[in-house]
């Protein structure tokens, strides 16, 4: 229903329809960004970006695809440009990663289940790029075309960083997962 | 299970538990964003179309262009030696490593998207971290008319790939700092990564332009990639780089290793009297005054693209979907107007007309001559009067009560 307004442009979009978007993706864009960045400050704070800069256009904006795909990937571009502001600040990679016992820690405003946490920790493990394109293809199941249109690289460059970041993850996870 | 299999299922019992507090500040910022949307929206609000059209088709050149240039200078990482040949891969390889600066002249063609042509030639000089690019552009939508641009773009692969493309003839500069998405594409490391499985073949000494040259063909995926090198130096001296499927062809000639280049020629800042706009922003800088008469000019110029008719919409508009699709098919069929000078001024001068200043457009349909009809008026805070643009191109000023009514502003009512 949300998807089918945002097809028609009109002035009768309002704060609760925006707010109806927010409730039904909300949790699946937190769980991406906290994937990709394995940090719950910059995936709150990416969700908060773009659901802004999605409001500053909510009146007139024109959707053309699939919503969830849109917000997965504006909300994927947004941690890529924190993770990159934050290297550029002198808090490294490592540091960030380090934090993966956070991820369930009661302070915090967001709390991952083990799963999320098991996840994330073995993505982080991967370059971002390969990270990327699989936490939009698996959890944002975006197809490769799409995240190729959408990351401006060739759709064999999709399933190639897609084919190298499973392949490590295998082994990755073959030593953390029980199964 | 498969790795990916593994992955679906974590991803599927993911979960997160999220604060009452986070969704108070998302909301409430996104709220406020929304009402000031709203307000703004009479002067602001509405993308451009022809603005979303120049962008959108200029970063799609720079970047083809790019990705063809730094694709096929990655060819000197494929790595596997091939057998036969007096001159090897490897040493091709090792030699074209070897080099500080390259230049060489290019030609190519290729459908960059559906029904969307461009034939580009021209030279570049490459000095790591940059590679200039200077060269005449040939666009063609669909079967409409072809438009030629010369263009000098300048890329820094060092930080984020950010580039500025210079249009001398209209003083214009695009800028992005970041072209953000391709962090490892246009780097060598990703290059590297992204070619490791191409497969390499010597096809023996050949005759080409005159000369003798040892040859070699890479196949990778969907793209042929054919290195002429020459038999004394080892270093290339043509590459062609075909799709297998499809229109995408590019050829280098006049290769030239280890040239001196001046560090000036890779200084991205655009010259004082250029318009510039950053992509990334949309923000326009303009060293003048922007003023009604370069709306006018904007007006004029869209209108004889589309041969005498101003467009459906210009900034705003028609409301509706069917208003959209008619100015997009507008926008694919306008004719380049030569003379028609620096581009989006006008509208720059729109959106920076001051809140409260009442911007509409209702050109649709209006013959370019007509002085009867109105195209476009505003009312600066203040004004007691309107200032309105007739199809003939005459600005002049109208009570509020003389002015025709909008169909889709009195429907709202």
């Amino acid at each position: 229903m949300m998807d089918r307004l945002c097809t028609v442009r009109g002035r009768q979009r309002s704060a609760d329809d925006l707010r109806s978007i927010y409730e039904k993706y909300r949790d699946s864009l937190l769980i991406l960004a906290i994937a990709l960045s394995h940090d719950v400050s910059v995936a709150e704070d990416a969700v908060h970006d773009v659901f802004v800069a999605f409001a500053e256009h909510f009146a007139d904006f024109e959707l053309t695809g699939s919503l969830k795909g849109y917000l997965a990937t504006c909300v994927a571009n947004r941690v890529r440009d924190l993770m990159r502001r934050k290297r550029s600040q002198g808090i490294s990679p490592e540091r960030s990663s380090s934090a993966s016992a956070d991820l369930a820690e009661p302070s915090h405003r967001l709390i991952c289940n083990e799963e999320l946490r098991l996840l994330s920790s073995a993505l982080a493990k991967l370059p971002h790029e390969q990270r990327e394109v699989i936490v939009l293809h698996v959890h944002g199941q975006m197809r490769f075309r799409v995240i190729a249109q959408s990351l401006g690289i060739s759709v064999n460059t999709v399933k190639g960083r897609y084919r190298y970041g499973i392949r490590k993850l295998r082994s990755i996870l073959n030593s953390e997962i029980q199964e | 299970m498969s790795s990916a299999e593994k992955i679906k299922r974590l991803f599927a019992k993911s979960d997160v538990t999220v604060s009452p507090k986070v969704d108070d500040r998302i909301m409430s910022d996104a709220e406020l964003a929304l009402g000031r949307s709203s307000k703004t929206e009479s002067v602001s609000a509405e993308p451009n179309i022809w603005r979303i059209a120049m962008k959108s088709r200029i970063t799609k050149i720079a970047v083809a262009a790019v990705i063809a240039i730094a694709v096929l200078l990655g060819v000197h990482y494929f790595g596997v030696s091939p057998d036969g040949a007096g001159v090897a891969w490897a040493d091709v390889l090792e030699n074209m490593e070897a080099a500080q600066t390259v230049t060489f002249t290019f030609e190519s063609e290729n459908e960059y998207q559906e029904g969307e042509y461009s034939w580009e030639k021209g030279t570049i000089m490459v000095k790591e971290p940059y590679r200039r690019i200077d060269r005449t552009v040939r666009l063609r939508s669909g079967d409409g008319p072809t438009h030629e641009e010369i263009h000098i773009c300048i890329v820094d692969l060092s930080r984020q790939n950010r580039f500025v493309e210079l249009h001398p003839s209209q003083k214009l500069a695009y800028y992005a700092p970041d072209h953000g998405g391709n962090d490892t594409l246009m780097t060598y490391d990703g290059l590297k990564k992204d070619f490791r499985d191409g497969t390499e073949e010597s096809l023996g000494t050949v005759q080409i332009d005159g000369r003798q040259a040892v040859c070699f063909k890479i196949s990778r995926e969907n793209k042929e990639f054919t290195v002429w090198a020459d038999p004394d130096t080892a270093l290339p001296i043509r590459i062609e780089r075909t799709a297998k499927e499809g229109l995408d062809k590019t050829i280098l000639t006049n290769i030239t290793f280890d040239v001196e280049l001046d560090d000036e020629l890779f200084d991205m800042t655009p010259p004082d009297d250029y318009c510039v706009m950053n992509m990334a922003t949309e923000e326009f800088k303009v060293p003048f005054e922007l003023t009604e008469a370069h709306l006018v000019q904007e007006l004029t110029t869209s209108a004889k693209s589309l041969g005498g008719t101003f467009p459906t919409r210009f900034g705003r508009g028609r409301p509706g979907e069917d208003a959209v699709e008619k100015a997009m098919a507008e926008m694919r069929r306008a004719v380049p107007v030569e003379g028609g000078g620096t581009p989006m001024l006008g509208t720059e001068f729109l959106k920076r007309l001051p809140e409260g200043s009442d911007w509409q457009y209702v050109g649709e349909d209006v013959k370019l001559g007509d002085a009867t009809k109105a195209v476009c008026w505003w009312k600066l805070p203040g004004s007691k009067t309107y200032r309105v643009v007739y199809g003939d191109l005459s600005v002049r000023d109208v009570e509020p009560n003389d002015l025709p009514p909008v169909p889709w502003l009195t429907e709202e009512e």
